[in-house]
Formats: C-alpha cells, structure tokens, sequence
C-alpha cells in the first residue's frame, strides 16, 4: 500500500548527493528562463553548461515563450531634433537612442524580437539592416538594384518579413509598383524580390498578380505562421465588387497568393493588423477626422470569414491611427501637438502614453508591441559594420 | 461508496512529515494543493503519515503557511499577493530550499513564485556572486573567460550587484 511512498523515500536516502545536482537542474529549468537578456549575456561565463544552454536554440525558444517575458510597448521615432531633448517621460524606459541618423525610413517587425530596419528615400538608395535590440546585433543585408527606368517614381512598395519554415530562414519581401512620368500611368509590372538570410542574397520574382492592385500598409507586422498578408485595394474588380481583399506571400514557396479581405468598400481607408495573434482591419471612411471618426474593426473568425466586431470613436482632435496595444487599446498620433495616445475601447478612456515629439514633428513614428529575445541574427563573421550605429548614421 | 469516500476526504487530516522527523497535521483539503500529496491520497495512502524525505522543517513549515493562505477562502486576491510578496522575502538559499520542495511536491504556482524570486533576486548580479550563490566552480580559462565577457561589454556595465543574497 505504501509502495510508492517507501520507494522515493528509499532512493532520496540512497542518493543524497544528487539533492544539490537536482536543485542546480531546478536553477536552470526554471530561473535562468525568467531573466532578462541582458543579464543572460552577463551570466554566460558563469560556467561552460550556462553558456551552452543559453546559446541552444531550445532555450531561446522557451526563453521567448516564457510568461515572464513580457510584451512591452515600444516606440519608435525618427525625426530631426532641434531641440536635444526628446522629451521622454521618465516611467520611459528608453532602449536605444541614435544621433546623426541620415535618412531612417521604417522599421518592420518584430518577429521573434527581431526587425527589420530601412534607409533611404530614393528609388535606388535603400538599404536594409536586421536588427535585435536585446542583444545589439544587427546584420546589413546587401544592396539590391531593380532594372528600372530614370524616369520612374515609386508608386506602391511595400515590405514583409517573415520566417520561410522549412528552412528556418529569416526572409523579407519587397513588393513595388512604379510610375511611370512618360505615360503618365502606373508602369504595367509588379516588380518583387526576396531576400533569404541564409544564402544572403536577393532574389528576383516574377508575380503574376496585377499591378492595379495597392497593397496598403498594416498597422503593425501582419505575419503569422510562414505568410505575410497585407489588404489589397481590388481595382481589377471595381466594376463588379470594389472591396478590399487580403493578398498573401509564403516565405517557403515563394509564392503569392490571394483570399477573401473584410467587405469594406474600395474607396474607404483600410488597414490589416494582428490583434492577439489573429488578423484583423480596421476601417474608416474619413480617417484623422477630429472627435467624429468612426473606425471599423474586423476580425476573421474562420478562413474566408470576417465580421465587424464593433466601432471605435475616440474622442480626440485629428489624429492618425498608428498601432494597437493587447487586444482593444488603438493607439493614434494627434498631428496637430505630435502626442501619442491610446484609446482603450473597453473603458472608453483616452490616455496619453507621455510621449511629446512636438520638436521632431509628426509621422515616422511606430508603436510596436515587443518582447525580448536571444535569437542570434549575427552573420557567421560579423565585421565592424555589423552594428545599428553604423548602419543608421553611416551605411 | 462514493458518497462515503467523498464524505471522508472532506473531513481528514494528513500528517507530513519532514526529513528531522517532525510531524505536522494539516487539513487534507489544503494540503491536496501538493498534486504529489493529491495522487497519494488517490492511491489511498492517506490513512498515514506521509514522509517528506526531502523536506526539512523549516521549508516544511514555509510551504504549509503557502498553502494555508492559498486555500483559504476568506483573503482576496491583493491579500495573497501582498503574502506572495512578503513570502519569499528571505534568503536566496531558502527561497531555493522552497523551490525544491515546490518541485517535488509539484505545486505550480509555488514552483513559479519561488523562480521568479530568485530570478529578480540575481538580474542584476555579478557572474562572480552568482557563482558562490549556486555553488558553481567556473570551467572556463581566464582568457575563454575574458573573451566572452569581450563580446558583449554592455552586459557587463551599469550598476551590478555584488551581494551575495
């Protein structure tokens, strides 16, 4: 009857030199998991097994994962300061400051605590760097030029980034559309390449999707499993059924593809966001309007379904939306003082997020919901280059 | 049957016992917080006293005020986090003596208090102090050593903490 009891009782008494063994076992399932990344940095020459454990992709993963590893709110802002000083309240704790940055142009992600960042402005000057804040690596990927013509201007680019699953390879999309000053029209070529980090190179792709589509920018980084989405103005269909619909790109096949969007009319203003790990738009047909404008929210509820879950009215001066916090706080920029607020939609409150960049002026600015993490971006033999300063004020 | 072991479990106490040999009578409603002490109820083993070979008192004593407050029906949830908070106040060494008895006793949101502690506890610490903490003799070589640290110099910067609890 007590079998159980006198056995583990009989082997403790056998064993009590593994009892210090079992509690270092306990130290690193179950603390080194909860600290930050920094702190794992410092504690990797404690001893050769912390070391090793801390650089497996298995503990990476859980690290992540690890329910002490919060999702923070992270702002990012790009703008020429004339004043040096930024004007962070201090409950901000600030991760990163840069000074002397050139031309920043966006930020994407993160996916795995990882982002992409872009320079730039011009049709042939772009640049691009990954980029893991926790950690500090950053990796430039190399240039790319599109077989162009001079007298083409930017119409319709947009980015994603995404992990390709079957290679495990971090990757990233680049979709344009140009115009065409001679014609006068958008010239008739999607044009599109990938970037794979393992074989660091680009790729070219031939989609062939048409190039009357515009693929609109998302609220924060709409990947999830292997695919990117994006909404997708439907020109080809305007004659019949003008509403917006969900165009897709898989990281592994390389391939786009198509599904059924919200019905939110073609001429009102969309937008494609996760919301708690699931897509979701947002839809308004007179966005920044002061106090009076009315923001759809969609969710998918099964592959090709989606339902409008409610509206959101924040009373609040001109505005533009600019990203979402947990499931219901809908953050936006007042463009007339540059404050970042949000408005949470359960308690129906406004509340500023303390930043004021009334000095640096609006837009270019992200809110991004971010978690720490150790996943190693680094190339196999970084040079001096390989840094975020570098990258931002000199590449 | 059925009524009748429901009826009794309501109604025992068990008896722990810690590795000194001290005794403690506790309710086994409370004290099924333990799913190790859970399973042996369920395989009947609860008529008896049930040793902690594992468990010495002063940890026996801690994990008991644990699971007292969190079966007790009367605190609300800022009463037990104001004890969780106040609970694992005391020494690294004992907050790790607790987490190995969480553990073998497999109570979770114990298990999960006490690593955080120590988490919070040795965020801001040297390797050095945290070497002697957790009794860990270091195997790197002074030069493998400094070339990790060369590595990544910002985690070694801002305001460590030297002290050893």
């Amino acid at each position: 009857m007590f079998g159980y009891i006198t056995g583990d009782y009989n082997l403790s008494r056998m064993t009590t030199n593994i009892e210090s063994y079992s509690q270092k076992e306990l130290v690193t399932d179950h603390v080194l998991l909860r600290l930050p990344v920094k702190s794992l940095f410092r504690f990797k020459c404690v001893c050769k097994s912390w070391h090793d454990l801390i650089k497996s992709s298995n503990f990476i993963k859980k690290h992540f994962n690890s329910e002490s590893n919060r999702l923070r709110l992270m702002v990012c802002k790009f703008g020429v300061n004339y004043n040096k000083d930024p004007g962070c309240v201090p409950t901000n704790q600030r991760i990163y400051r840069c000074e002397d940055v050139g031309d920043f142009r966006c930020i994407y992600g993160p996916i795995n605590g990882i982002f992409l960042l872009e320079k730039g402005h011009y049709i042939d000057n772009v640049r691009f760097a990954w980029w893991n804040p926790a950690t500090k690596e950053c990796r430039l990927i190399p240039r790319i030029h599109f077989e162009v013509q001079q007298y083409f201007e930017d119409n319709n680019r947009r980015l994603g980034i995404g992990i390709d699953l079957v290679n495990q390879d971090y990757k990233v999309i680049w979709h344009r559309t140009f115009w065409d000053d001679m014609t006068s029209d958008v010239y008739p070529k999607v044009y599109a390449a990938v970037y794979s980090t393992k074989n660091d190179s680009w790729k070219f792709l031939e989609p062939e999707h048409t190039h009357l589509c515009q693929i609109c920018i998302s609220q924060n980084c709409t990947y999830m499993n292997g695919v990117y989405y994006w909404i997708s103005t439907s020109q080809r269909f305007c004659k019949e059924d003008n509403v917006y619909f969900i165009r897709t790109f898989d990281f592994a096949t390389e391939l786009f593809g198509e599904m059924t969007g919200p019905p939110i009319p073609g001429e009102h203003w969309a937008s494609l966001m996760l919301r708690g790990g699931s897509l979701a738009a947002m839809s308004c047909d007179d966005v920044t309007q002061a106090m009076t404008a009315n923001y759809g929210i969609w969710v998918r509820i099964r592959e090709n379904n989606w339902i409008k879950a409610y509206t959101v009215n924040p009373p609040i001066p001109s505005h533009y939306p600019i990203g979402i916090w947990e499931y219901d706080k809908f953050i936006f920029e007042l463009t007339q003082t540059c404050r970042l607020v949000f408005y949470d939609q359960t308690v129906k409150q406004v509340t500023s997020l303390g930043f004021h960049f009334y000095d640096l002026s609006c837009g270019s600015n992200w809110a991004i919901s971010y978690k720490e993490s150790l996943v190693p971006i680094k190339n196999e033999k970084p040079t001096d280059k390989d840094n975020a300063e570098y990258f931002l004020t000199k590449y | 049957m059925a009524e009748a072991a429901s009826s009794t479990i309501e109604k025992n106490n068990l008896t722990l016992k810690s590795s000194y040999g001290d005794e403690f009578v506790l309710e086994e409603s409370i004290a099924i917080q333990s799913v190790t002490i859970k399973n042996m109820v369920e395989d009947g083993c609860s008529s008896s006293v049930i040793p902690l070979s594992k468990v010495d008192t002063g940890t026996l004593i801690k994990v008991i005020e644990y699971m007292k407050m969190h079966s007790s029906t009367s605190s609300n949830e800022e009463e037990i986090q104001n004890f969780d908070k106040e609970f694992v106040r005391i020494s690294i060494k004992t907050i790790l003596n607790i987490l190995e008895a969480a553990n073998f006793l497999d109570i979770r949101s114990l298990l999960d208090l006490c690593a955080e502690a120590v988490a919070n506890r040795i965020k801001n610490k040297t390797p050095e102090v945290v070497r002697k903490i957790f009794n860990i003799t270091s195997d790197f070589t002074p030069e493998e050593e400094a070339e990790i640290r060369n590595e990544t110099p910002w985690a070694f910067e801002g305001d460590l903490d030297h002290s050893l609890d």
